[in-house]
């Protein structure tokens, strides 16, 4: 399974630290964690970008991944 | 309404006329680097600008019997190519030589930073250790007033209503006399002094100073001239500690403001430190002779 | 791509397709757009840094024969309603609209009031007389310090603290809380043998590109409305004025005129819904205007900082925990880079145990906007003014330090993610060997050495490519050019292509001839652009290959394409591009290609920069001796370009560092609105920057670019501080070094 791990900011919604999720792309993603974990709404998720392996996607929407990634959600970054 | 009149008289009886005439405010114009940029807010108020540029004599440079007759309007371009002015008033040439960027020299002139009268104008420092005079025509004839007493507050000077300035008289100077002029600035060039330091020097053959004089700028309403800091100079071979002497006198005489561009405890001391380095350029170039 | 490839025009230093006319004065740019029967709209800008409008009473303009449009914040209806639906104060639309004309308050010296179009610009300005506005003067608040005390005047009633352990309960100037964490800190710290803790704190600084803000519009009631500005992303300019005025995107077309300088700041809107809304009511085309004053006191600087930093390492040079609190001035609303800032902070290193947390705090001064690396260069500055003083106390070389602790493929950074294969070892390796490390420190000189790191964005970008009959061809492309891309998408399309770059035009189109193309920043467009340039490129390639097939009457299959020729795989027959698009007629009409794509996978892009300083001990002057910029690039596509941002980014960061400043009177006027007193670096001020570029491609582009725009402004800040400490022998905390400031560290030292 993959596995999403949380930022101390999301820590707080989410309630720990990482989570093994069955999902393989974005929306699985969303609906999955906000169904495990009820404070981490999609409010919360939706504005940010997800990283997988290490590759920062900035509009997941599309995004699949395998079943051994990892995965963060970060800030979108600014443009300078 | 916008009223400017504009007038570039073709001599000095005119210019004199149209002076004493006039019903409006009076600005003189020169190179306009200054007063161009100051009318920019004010397009509303009622002017009459005269040009004193195409004035006789106003943009020459003669050498007299007895001193440089210098035309107020001539641009520093001009004057700093100089060679014989520059060999007599190194230091005059090298503060004129600071004002504005390649472009504004070609335009900026002495006699208008002179009568701008702005507290951290350049040359003002090297013309009052010259022991420089403004000749003034007015209506009622001419009057000769030393550079440090011509100014006479920030942005002041005496010039009547009536008057205009029509010559810089530099008084040729004593045998082994040179001048050195220092500015700080944070950067290289396009930038104005937050501390200006004029120093001449006179050193007998064995190289005691007989003679100085020190100006100050951008640390006080006006430039001024410090007597102390030359007394500390005469009759030392400005060793180390005259010097330092000097520097203390001229940060003693400073009476600065803080602002952006420096703090008061800044400017004081390092118009010390500009003096103390300036008459060291100017024993040099004594001594270079 | 990995294997090292041969390139036929990438890596060249070709003439920019764009330089001709810059250099000789016929490009136009923002204020250039004059059209028969324009008007002038000029703005009405608040004299005091907070104070609440009593009255805003334009009827004296309204009568005035002179006047032919007046704007007030009113004429926001949309986001007006919205606000009184939501009642809470959220960043977004309202506060873009309140600071573009102030609603009820204004929030710092230069917030626009109202705004007054007349015939003549100088009869415009003269009307802005003609409004009244009557002002409840309030306490400015003007710093981190202020805005954070207990007592300190409230900008906005409605704002509260988001992200705090417990929700916040009262209106505050911090917006925002950030928590960044990774291991365990405490731990950390207990292990380190030496430990280095210290503020520091960054002014307020403007990215002082040399266009003023400037614009053209025309209101039309039966087609697109036009705007004409200098913009780093039309696109965004179109979209934030349809949200403001309640308009559908195709109703307005953007044209992005050339542009003399964004850096950032020209992500954003001030003039053109303004200038809208005037061309809406008087009929008539509108053009506006900043001056440089208003340039400075009213468009977006970047964010003034406070950093507090704790640093520990074992003697051998191990850092064993770093911690930050940084703390961003967002100016009158909120939205500082703090974000960015928190993120990039410690990313340099690969360090177990980090903690780093964010404020964003609102101030009376102008909202700020974005900066090369927004965010970047105030942590970073800390955090490497902190790093080379621990190097330092253990007695280690400061890049044999960093080679120790650098950040590498697999590093887990304090945001998220690992890093991939990045190049900040390749950079400190280039540095350690570079002709400016290796030779000896001149006497009376400081050396100060420093690390940046920026994430680099992709993003969407769309391309067109256009093939004439006689095989020259047009990039139409969307990406406002800031620094040279035109050059590279002429450079990428032709080696795809295999033709000479020249034939290829570049332009830069409005917002109806291309699809949508996110903002020039981030460091994205030879990246992402440049992916959707090489897509559009191979799009063509496929349909030469078809086009020559059917000439030959064999499959696609059949036919190579190569250096520009087509060759018949079952046969000798080849085609040039000219010669197939020639042909174009016979074999199914004209040619062209084109990509739509959101790219991913921007690489990451560390420097490395090298500062040798003089000071003189007596006033405390500084003065750059020697200067080096080591960055990777992942692949230059146009050195010269490529140079130039690194050398263009430290220039803008010794300015940040020696003398650039906003000074702000204790009434929050701000005194050096202008050039003269806000001193960025002259060219006599500096030496040459030597730039040394470092390849370590980055494999998702398939050139194996990485952006070089922003990271190059991160190091210097505090590759300059260091060299100064260093040269006057005290520690330096703030920036800028200005006179004043390091001759007070000498004499207090004296």
């Amino acid at each position: 399974m993959a596995r999403v791990y949380f930022n101390a900011s999301l820590e707080k919604h989410a309630g720990c630290v990482s989570v093994a999720v069955a999902a393989q792309n974005y929306r699985a993603l969303l609906e999955e964690l906000t169904q495990k974990l009820p404070q981490l709404t999609q409010e919360v998720l939706m504005p940010l970008a997800l990283v997988i392996d290490g590759e920062i996607v900035q509009e997941p929407f599309l995004a699949d991944f395998s079943a051994e990634a990892e995965l963060h959600f970060i800030e979108k970054i600014a443009a300078g | 309404m916008v009223a400017l009149t504009y007038h570039a008289p073709d001599s000095l009886e005119e210019a004199v006329q149209l002076l004493s005439t006039a019903r409006q405010p009076v600005k003189l114009l020169s190179g306009g680097t200054d007063l161009i940029i100051q009318m920019q807010g004010l397009i509303q108020d009622e002017r009459l600008v005269v040009d004193v540029k195409k004035i006789p004599g106003m943009r020459a440079a003669d050498w007299m019997e007895d001193h440089l007759r210098l035309g107020p309007s001539m641009s520093c371009a001009q004057f700093t190519k100089r060679q014989d002015i520059q060999a007599v008033f190194p230091g005059l040439v090298e503060a004129a030589y600071l004002i504005g960027s390649t472009q504004v020299q070609g335009r900026a002139s002495i006699g208008g930073n002179l009568c701008n009268a702005s507290p951290a104008a350049d040359t003002i420092p090297a013309l009052i250790v010259n022991r420089a005079a403004c000749l003034i025509q007015g209506l009622n004839g001419t009057r000769r007033v030393n550079v440090e007493d011509f100014l006479t507050g920030v942005g002041q000077q005496c010039l009547a209503s009536d008057e205009l300035l029509v010559a810089i008289e530099v008084p040729n100077p004593a045998a082994r006399t040179r001048d050195a002029y220092l500015r700080f600035i944070p950067r290289t060039e396009m930038d104005i002094a937050v501390a200006g330091a004029a120093v001449s020097v006179t050193l007998d053959d064995t190289g005691v100073c007989t003679n100085a004089r020190v100006a100050i700028g951008a640390v006080a309403p006006t430039a001024i001239l410090v007597p102390s800091a030359a007394d500390a100079l005469i009759g030392t071979k400005l060793e180390d500690d005259a010097l330092l002497a000097a520097a203390a006198a001229s940060s003693q005489a400073a009476n600065p403001i803080s602002d952006r561009r420096g703090t008061v405890e800044f400017r004081r001391h390092v118009v010390g430190v500009l003096t103390k380095r300036a008459a060291k350029i100017a024993a040099n170039r004594v001594g270079a002779l | 791509m990995s294997e090292a490839r041969e390139f036929k025009h990438i890596g060249q230093r070709t003439i920019r397709p764009d330089g001709f006319d810059k250099v000789t004065g016929k490009a136009n740019y923002g204020a250039d757009l004059s059209l028969p029967g324009m008007i002038w709209g000029a703005i009405l800008r608040s004299p005091h840094a907070h104070a609440n409008i009593k009255k805003l009473d334009v009827s004296r303009a309204e009568a005035s024969p002179d006047v032919l449009a007046i704007a007030t914040f009113e004429d926001f209806p949309s986001v007006n309603a919205a606000a009184q639906r939501d009642g809470t104060h959220r960043e977004g639309m309202m506060d873009t609209a309140c600071n573009i004309l102030a609603n009820q308050k204004v929030l710092y010296h230069g917030h626009a009031v109202a705004a007054i179009a007349a015939r003549s610009q100088a009869a415009a300005i003269a009307a802005l007389d003609l409004i009244d506005v009557e002002y409840e003067v309030l306490t400015p608040v003007l710093n981190i310090d202020d805005a954070i005390s207990a007592t300190a005047p409230i900008l906005h009633e409605t704002m509260m603290t988001q992200g705090l352990a417990e929700p916040a309960t009262e209106a505050s100037n911090v917006s925002a809380r950030m928590e960044l964490k990774k291991g365990d800190i405490e731990a950390g710290f207990a292990a380190a043998d030496v430990i280095v803790e210290r503020a520091y704190d960054t002014p307020t600084v403007h990215q002082g590109y040399i266009e003023p803000h400037a614009t053209t519009v025309v209101f039309n009631d039966n087609g697109p409305s036009m705007i004409w500005c200098p913009t780093q992303g039309h696109f965004d300019v179109r979209a934030r004025v349809a949200q403001l005025l309640n308009l559908e995107l195709g109703q307005i077309k953007v044209v992005a005129s050339e542009i003399g300088g964004g850096f950032g700041g020209k992500t954003t809107v001030y003039l053109e819904p303004v200038a809208l809304i005037l061309s809406k009511k008087s009929g008539r085309p509108v053009k506006m205007e900043m001056s440089r004053g208003d340039v400075f006191r009213a468009s977006g600087p970047a964010s003034a900082s406070q950093s507090r930093i704790k640093v520990g390492a074992k003697m051998d040079g191990t850092i064993t925990a770093m911690q930050a609190t940084l703390h961003y001035e967002a100016g009158a609303f909120q939205g500082s880079p703090m974000g960015p800032g928190c993120m990039t902070v410690f990313t340099p290193y690969d360090v177990e145990n980090l903690y780093v947390e964010g404020f964003d705090v609102v101030v009376n001064k102008p909202k700020v906007a974005a900066y090369r690396a927004p965010g970047a260069p105030q942590s970073e500055f800390a955090a490497e003014m902190a790093v080379n003083e621990l190097a330092k106390k253990i007695g280690m070389d400061p890049i044999e330090f960093r080679l120790k602790n650098a950040a590498k493929e697999g590093t887990q950074t304090i945001y998220g993610p690992k890093l991939k294969v990045v190049g900040l070892e390749a950079c400190l390796e280039a540095a350690k060997s570079s002709p400016h490390y290796t030779a000896p420190i001149p006497e009376n000189v400081g050396r100060g050495l420093a690390a940046g790191f920026w994430f680099n964005i992709g993003g969407q970008s769309s391309v067109i490519i256009n093939l004439n009959p006689d095989g020259t061809g047009t990039i139409i492309e969307g990406s406002p050019d800031i620094g040279g891309s035109r050059a590279s998408m002429q450079m990428m399309a032709a080696e795809i292509l295999g033709v000479a770059p020249s034939s290829l035009n570049p332009i830069v189109a409005d917002t109806e001839h291309v699809a949508y193309n996110q903002t020039t920043g981030g460091s994205r467009t030879t990246f992402a652009t440049g992916m959707a340039v090489v897509e559009a490129a191979e799009d063509i390639v496929e349909q030469l290959k078809a086009r020559a097939a059917a000439m030959w009457n064999v499959t696609a299959e059949q036919v190579d394409f190569k250096d520009g020729v087509a060759q018949n795989l079952s046969g000798e027959d080849q085609l040039t591009l000219a010669e197939i698009c020639a042909s174009a007629e016979k074999t199914g009409g004209q040619i062209s290609g084109r990509a739509n794509i959101n790219a991913r996978g921007a690489g990451p892009s560390f420097a490395v920069h090298i500062c040798d300083i003089k000071v003189d001990k007596e006033t405390g002057k500084t003065d750059v001796v020697r200067y080096t910029a080591i960055q990777d690039a992942g692949k230059a596509i146009h050195p010269s370009y490529v140079e130039g941002q690194f050398q263009g980014g430290a220039v803008q960061g010794i300015g940040w560092a020696l003398n650039e400043e906003y000074v702000y009177s204790k009434d929050g006027i701000m005194e050096n609105a202008g050039f003269l007193d806000y001193r960025i670096p002259l060219a006599s001020d500096l030496p040459e920057i030597e730039a040394i570029i470092v390849e370590v491609p980055n494999s998702f582009h398939p050139f194996g670019v990485r952006g070089v725009g922003e990271t190059g402004i991160i190091p210097p800040l505090a590759a300059v501080g260091t060299a100064v400490a260093e040269a006057i022998g005290q520690p330096i905390s703030s920036l800028p070094c200005s006179p004043p400031k390091i001759l007070k560290l000498l004499m207090a030292a004296r």
